[in-house]
């Protein structure tokens, strides 16, 4: 607490005040408890874009957007780390000198402390999401599209881990998983994604090596998978490893156990892509579970699967449903551009079948029906339609 | 451009003495902040290792008469006193009677320097503030003796 009777002095700045008397060099940040100092310790810096956007407060886990929040009153503080612990007053302000002489007992146990005048604003914290569809555009660049394609030209659209934070105003933290969300790969230390082309090459040949060699897809060995796969792939082994990583879950440092559910999902987008008419339910059931590995016979596929890949709706001429291959992949990752394709594909949507199409957009901040609310207009409960354009 | 944001921490107490009271307290520890040093300690008080800073807020805005900044002359703010917990700020014939406002949320005091060749160097939180002694009521002109 400031104690009683303390003389406040102003301290000028030895640089050019501001229009309001305060120090320019000065400035408030609201954090939102003391606990984010602790959080502050390990690691923070102040991230600013050059387009003059907001700056961000970014700690190793964490990242703020810093909002500048105005007051028109004036803010005096007193530093006491600054200050001397003399508990004499001082004559060397303005005011008569006798004033102090004659105020007796009083004065001699008055405190001067020197305070300084800080600008009427202060920052506020906001929490700030990674953009991962901006990380996706960042990484596409220089996307990998293998060894023989590979030049100098395409290496430098690829940003270190220390670039992406500042491009992305984000924490480490996040970045990290951001870039495993994405699949991100790493080329000497610069990150990127692969090709589709070249992922599903990588793909297939990994679910070849293992059937052709009847291996356990619940224990397969990276060391085992790069010496059996085979074609052009097989010189790609950081392409095969990565795939594998990513399509499994880690059994050990060096065993995986593969996902069932992404080997469905790669054989039905296989299957659909080839198709240029609507495939009948039925049909495309019985050949899905016939492309399925020998070692999954006792899986059988769900169609749920397939929900942000295709379209599905009744054919009268077949009575049947049909699925139309629509990837989310393929959509645009700008949101508004992916809401006008959705519309232009179908009128009005149920809020299920829109949702898969919507995940790769909607920020860790927000939610679907958040996302749908700004960019469509709810016609009846659950169905949405176009905006109107403006 | 990435600039680092440090945090000054305060310097341990080197007094022996139990009555001089700076602590730093955890932040893991959802106690209240160090009790604040007397008038007559040496070290300020500290909350989660930075000092403790003293915030007054008026309405309106201060007025630093013309040549007292420039030319680098301390001028006086005022006499604050506290009677009764209620802290009163006299500038020059006017009395401004306040309150003392806890936070919801802390300030960090943060002063950005920059070197020689105008190049920014890292910003540093001095000094932490939870309450602030706010004077939002109307002044009350006093009569000062002359002398």
């Amino acid at each position: 607490m400031l104690a009683s009777n303390t003389i406040l002095k102003v301290v000028p700045s030895s640089q050019r005040c501001g229009d309001d008397n305060s120090d320019p060099s000065l400035f408030f940040v609201e954090i939102p408890s003391l606990d984010f100092i602790q959080e502050m310790d390990q690691a923070a810096d102040l991230i600013g874009k050059e387009n003059g956007s907001k700056a961000a407060l970014v700690t190793s886990k964490k990242s703020f957007y810093m909002t500048k929040v105005e007051s028109s009153n004036t803010f005096v503080v007193v530093n006491p780390s600054s200050n001397s612990s003399s508990s004499s007053s001082s004559s060397s302000s303005s005011s008569s000198s006798s004033d102090e002489n004659n105020a007796g007992n009083d004065n001699k146990r008055r405190k001067v402390c020197k305070a300084s005048i800080c600008p009427s604003f202060h920052y506020e914290l906001t929490r700030k999401y990674l953009d991962v569809s901006e990380l996706r555009r960042i990484l596409s660049a220089g996307t990998y599209e293998g060894d023989a394609e590979e030049c100098p030209s395409k290496s430098s659209l690829r940003p270190t881990k220390s670039s992406l934070c500042v491009l992305l105003q984000t924490s480490l933290t996040e970045l990290e998983k951001g870039l495993s969300l994405v699949e991100a790969f790493d080329v000497d230390g610069k990150w990127t994604v692969i090709s589709e082309e070249l992922k599903n090459e990588a793909f297939e040949e990994i679910l070849a090596a293992a059937s052709a060699n009847d291996m356990n897809l619940s224990r397969l060995e990276i060391s085992s998978i790069l010496k059996s796969v085979t074609g052009d792939i097989s010189t790609e082994k950081d392409v095969v490893e990565h795939c594998l990583r990513n399509n499994s879950s880690a059994v050990s440092p060096d065993m995986f156990s593969m996902d069932v559910g992404k080997i469905a999902t790669f054989k039905a987008r296989k299957i659909l892509s080839k198709r240029s008419t609507p495939y009948p339910v039925k049909e495309f059931m019985a050949t899905w579970t016939a492309e399925m590995p020998h070692q999954t016979t006792s899986y059988v596929p769900d169609i749920s699967l397939l929900k942000n890949l295709c379209l599905s709706e009744y054919d009268g001429k077949v009575s049947d449903d049909v699925l139309t291959y629509f990837p989310s992949s393929n959509l645009p990752l700008d949101v508004s551009s992916r809401f006008k394709r959705l519309f232009e594909v179908r009128e009005c949507w149920n809020e299920d079948d829109i949702e898969p199409f919507l995940k790769d957009v909607v920020r860790e901040d927000e939610s679907v029906v958040q996302i749908l609310l700004k960019n469509a207009l709810l016609k009846e409960k659950g169905k949405w339609i176009a905006k109107p354009a403006s | 451009m990435r600039i680092p944001f440090t945090l000054k921490r305060s310097a341990p107490s080197s007094s022996s003495s139990p009555s001089n009271t700076t602590s730093n307290v955890s932040p893991n520890k959802k106690s209240k902040a160090a009790s604040a040093a007397p008038a007559s300690s040496v070290e300020p008080a500290t909350v989660a290792g930075l000092t403790k800073c003293h915030a007054i807020e008026l309405n309106g805005q201060l007025v630093v008469p013309k040549g007292r900044t420039s030319e680098g002359i301390e001028t006086e703010l005022g006499l604050f006193t506290m009677e009764e917990g209620t802290p009163t700020l006299l500038v020059g014939t006017h009395e401004i009677k306040g309150k003392i406002v806890k936070l919801k949320k802390p300030l960090l005091l943060v002063r950005k320097k920059k070197s020689s060749d105008d190049k920014p160097l890292p910003v540093e939180a001095e000094g932490i503030i939870t309450e602030k002694y706010l004077f939002n009521g109307y002044p009350k002109t006093i009569m000062r003796e002359k002398h």
